[in-house]
């Protein structure tokens, strides 16, 4: 009776200090992933985005790089952001839904097609950045006017507007004041004469280009044909197919219903020899 | 998921038979009864709550009382069904479980924290 109490009281302990577990989060995502979870140090942050490009028309997320439990499917030319990777394999995190859940898995590498960004766009064009020097203007600029930022100045369209306002100073960051200088750093200019400002980070916008002589960028066309449509066309993408579960993934089903009949049979031969005795 | 569903089924096994013992249960047949009725269940309720949790994005709060509270009638079934000792079997399934279900939850927070 003792020990059953002493059990009783350990049980509760535990209880309670189940209840006390609490989500760990860092500067930089970290996924909910077991595979993740227990090999963080053999893993590599990398944090850019990538099109699904697999060779039979859809991407396939893992629960562990080899692992045999399907995450979730996309199609090729979804736009997916690796946030690390662990040797040749990349973990995706997706936000699905109208509650944004959380979706991630692991892919290889090789189905996945890297999407041209800031990163690119230095690495090719780097040599050409000069300092900033003051040439960013916003005195024409006024409450509700909308300053386009752009991944690179070679991109599509803006990936995103900052809307002035007097709620935030994004006129006084870009522009610098005394005793505080501009958050442009560098600069390029492109094949039009057009000059560029960088902003490494402002407010939460990370790495962005602004077409400085016209921030709100009065005139200028985007395109209106997605990026990923062209790479399609010229086959630098595999054309996108309706997702199929692969073969693997019912492993884990197979197993468990063999473990459950056998586990079964062996439960009523118990009871039979249980009620012969 | 093989490598989780492994984990999972042993360290049930090991949590449960430690209880069965410090329960009071005695012999090759009790503990064997205990060994088979986590066989039964442990696997279904992890690869059903990972199903609905993880691929199909339910709650994961009712997902997992409804697959435990599924796991102490399946056991208490079984335990009524075939043990020669307990004479409870229902308090017996139903602590048995939250047993190991809280060091499960104990263990999964630190291996996180660790």
């Amino acid at each position: 009776m003792m020990a059953k109490k002493i059990l009783a009281l350990f049980m509760a302990v535990l209880m309670a200090l189940s209840l006390t577990a609490t989500a760990l989060a860092d500067v930089v995502w970290e996924p909910r992933n077991s595979f993740y979870e227990t090999h963080h140090s053999q893993c590599t942050y990398l944090g850019r985005s990538y099109y699904a490009n697999g060779p039979d028309g859809f991407v396939t997320l893992w629960d562990a790089p080899g692992g045999s439990t399907v995450a979730a499917q996309y199609e090729n030319g979804t736009a997916l952001s690796v946030y690390w990777t662990y040797k040749n394999w990349g973990c995706i995190t997706v936000w699905e839904g109208k509650n944004r859940e959380e979706v991630s898995g692991w892919v290889p590498m090789e189905q996945l097609y890297l999407i041209y960004d800031h990163i690119s766009f230095e690495e090719e064009y780097g040599a050409y950045f000069k300092p900033y020097d003051g040439q960013f203007d916003g005195s024409g600029l006024k409450d509700g006017d909308e300053i386009w930022i752009w991944e690179h100045p070679l991109s599509y369209g803006p990936k995103d507007t900052l809307k002035i306002s007097p709620d935030w100073d994004f006129l006084e960051q870009l522009q610098g004041s005394t005793g505080s200088p501009s958050v442009f750093s560098q600069t390029y200019t492109d094949q039009n004469g057009r000059i560029w400002g960088y902003v490494g980070y402002l407010y939460g916008y990370r790495s962005f280009w602004v077409l400085l002589e016209n921030p709100t960028c009065d005139g200028i066309m985007t395109s209106c044909i997605p990026e990923v449509d062209g790479l399609i066309t010229s086959g630098e993408i595999v054309p996108p197919r309706t997702p199929v579960l692969p073969t693997v993934s019912y492993l884990p089903c197979f197993l468990v219903a063999g473990v459950v009949a056998v586990t079964a049979v062996l439960l009523v031969m118990m009871k039979r020899r249980r009620k012969s005795s | 998921m093989l490598t989780n569903l492994a984990i999972s089924l042993l360290l049930t096994l090991l949590l449960e038979e430690l209880f069965a013992l410090a329960w009071g249960l005695r012999g090759r047949w009790e503990l064997t009864m205990v060994a088979l009725m986590n066989c039964l269940t442990n696997p279904v309720v992890v690869l059903l709550h990972y199903t609905a949790v993880t691929l199909w994005r339910w709650s994961a709060l009712p997902v997992t009382a409804a697959l435990e509270a599924a796991a102490v009638l399946v056991e208490w079934r079984c335990c009524r069904a075939l043990s020669r000792q307990l004479r409870h079997p229902f308090r017996f399934a139903l602590l048995v479980n939250l047993f190991s279900y809280s060091v499960g939850c104990l263990l999964n927070f630190l291996w996180r924290i660790l």
